[in-house]
Formats: structure tokens, sequence, C-alpha cells
């Protein structure tokens, strides 16, 4: 649950503060959403990471 | 034009695409996206006059398999073009957008626009198959007919694009903030002659505060109307360019900060942000993307 909190959260935060000039507050938020993406698919857990 | 010849080198390179794709398809490694076969099969359910959700992995909006149905009777790439299209239009509109923001023509295309039409890895999306040029086109749109301040016609657009995935619901609150007593150009109302920030166009000085700047500054671009007179970028940029020395950036950033008023004090007023403009926005936008979803429902 906390990483889909950081992660709509930031974007939220990242609309209002630089919300004057929309085109660059829609990068800043495209950038942090995609960057804080949660990967969650089952492959992950199932090979484990670095094997 | 530098804007034509560059979207025709886009087309070109689409179509060289588009052609490529079609002997790749016949090797065992496709060129075309799975997608795009289901978008097809569901075209072909709505072309019988049956639901599109009658395709089993098919997860998208139905109106897509409406705009696709030429796919069936006409003949398979349709789709693949279209969206080749909606591309150079997100592209053009990308320029387009950047010359109202005051950018030369020859700069916005070639260094800007360039990277969504000159680009070999968006143009393979949409020749793909997939259907992500659209959404682009249409959020690229909401933003571009805001800067013409149509905001009825953006606020439909957005709706659409919300309807057609959903993360672009996040690019509401930009535009909600943007949408506020200084968006149509026009401050608290005239300036009364005598009052400190009306000397202050007057003279040389260094200006009072940004804000008021920026509503003055409005108001001399109004009685020009030039195509600039409405974009925050610009006034932004003027305002940078004009600093007095003394001033600092951090005067800057407060006003572009929305939770701030005109001297810097925190506002908590908040029922002052609600006016007719954000409340217009949210219903047409949001009307339509429940009447549009309410339309899966009924298929």
């Amino acid at each position: 649950m906390l990483p889909f909190v950081t992660q709509l959260g930031l974007a939220a935060v990242l609309g209002f503060k630089f919300g004057k000039d929309p085109g660059y507050a829609a990068f800043l938020q495209t950038v942090a959403f995609v960057a804080f993406n949660k990967v969650s698919t089952s492959q992950v857990s199932k090979k484990g990471v670095g094997r | 034009m530098p804007l034509t010849r560059c979207i025709a080198l886009a087309a070109l390179l689409r179509a060289i695409l588009l052609i490529y794709g079609v002997f790749q398809d016949r090797t065992p490694l496709k060129y075309t996206d799975i997608d795009y076969f289901v978008f097809t099969d569901a075209a072909r359910y709505v072309a019988d006059g049956d639901s599109p959700f009658r395709r089993e992995t098919y997860r998208y909006t139905p109106l897509l398999a409406w705009i696709l149905t030429p796919n069936i009777w006409l003949f398979h790439s349709w789709g693949k073009i279209l969206f080749a299209g909606f591309d150079l239009a997100a592209g053009w509109l990308v320029a387009k957008l950047l010359e109202k923001r005051g950018m030369d023509s020859g700069r916005a295309t070639w260094r800007y626009a360039s990277l969504i039409l000159l680009n070999p890895f968006i143009a393979t999306i949409s020749t793909r198959g997939s259907a992500e040029a659209v959404v682009n086109f249409l959020v690229i749109a909401t933003f571009y007919l805001l800067l013409e301040r149509r905001t009825e016609l953006a606020a439909v657009f957005f709706g659409i694009a919300v309807h057609f995935k959903i993360y672009p619901i996040l690019y509401a609150l930009p535009i909600l903030v943007v949408l506020d007593e200084d968006y149509v150009g026009v401050g608290k109302g005239p300036e009364v002659a005598g009052s400190a920030s009306v000397e202050a166009t007057k003279s040389t000085e260094p200006e009072p505060s940004p804000k008021v700047k920026q509503r003055q500054r409005s108001k001399k671009v109004t009685t020009d109307t030039s195509a600039a007179e409405d974009s925050d970028a610009i006034e932004l940029a003027a305002k940078r360019n004009s600093k007095a020395p003394g001033s600092n950036d951090k005067e800057m950033i407060m006003a572009t900060d929305a939770s701030r008023s005109l001297d810097g004090s925190r506002n908590w007023n908040f029922l002052r942000l609600v006016n007719k403009q954000r409340v217009m926005f949210g219903i047409v936008s949001a009307g339509i993307f429940f009447a549009l979803n309410g339309l899966m429902y009924w298929m």
C-alpha cells in the first residue's frame, strides 16, 4: 500500500506545486509516476533477483 | 515551412516502417503487436453488430473497436495508418504549442517536435499497431486547447483521454491549478490610476511583486492583442529576463506556487480555489468520462 501512496502522493504534490506551467508539471508528474512504479509481476518473486 | 517538411519526413519514415511490417509479418516473429490482432477481432464483432467485449482479452474502450471497424471492410492496416496519423498530429500540436509560447518556428520543429516526429522508437510504437498514439494526441491536444483558452473543448478532450487510459487523470491537478484568476488574463479588475502598481508601470523602478507585475503585463499586452498575451511561460520568461538585479529566485518560485497569495503568505482560504472555470472543467470532463464509461457497460 505504501508504494502506491508514495507514487500517487508525489505525483499529486508535484502537480500542485508546479501547476502554473501545466506542461512542465505534467512532465514531472509522469517522470515521478513512472520512476516510482512498483513492479509486481509474479515472475520476479519466483525467479529471484540476480540469478 | 519547416514544420511541413518535418511532418513529410515523419510520414515517410512511418510509411517505410509500415511496408516493412507487411514483410516481417510473414515471419514467425511478427512486426505487428498482439494487441492489434485483439483490436481487429473486436472490431469484427462490432462490424457484425455485436459487443467488442465478446473478444476474450479485449480490455480497452469500445470507442477503439469502433474506429477500427474499417480494418474489416477496408484493409487490415487501416488502424496502423490511423495511429500513425495521430502520431503526426501530436507532433504538429507540439510544434504549434511551442510556437505559441514564443519559441521560434525552426527551433521548435527541429529540436523538439522532431523528438516525436522523427523518433524511430515512437514511429515503431504506432506502426506496430499500439493505440498509445491516440491517448498521446488527446493529452497534448488538451494542453494546446488550454493554451488557446478554449476551455470547454479542452475539458471534452480531457474526458475522452481519461476514458481511453486512466493515467492522464494525474494531469487534472496542474490543469486545475492553472485555471485560476490569472487564466483569462484579467486580474482583480482595472487598476485605479494613482495606485502604487500603476505608478510602477510608468516608471522604470523595480516592480512591486511578481504576481502584480504578471497582472500588469497581461493587461498591457491585452491592448496589443498579440498572440502571446495569455501565455504563462512567456510571462515567466519575461519576468526572468527583466528582473531587477536585487531580486531573487525565491519570488519566482512563490509566483508559481498556487498555495500562496499575492504577498507570499500562505493561503488557507480554500474556498477561493473554487471558481467557475474549474467547476466547469471538472463537470464537463467528468461528465464525458462517465458517459463514455457508461457506454462500456451498455455494450
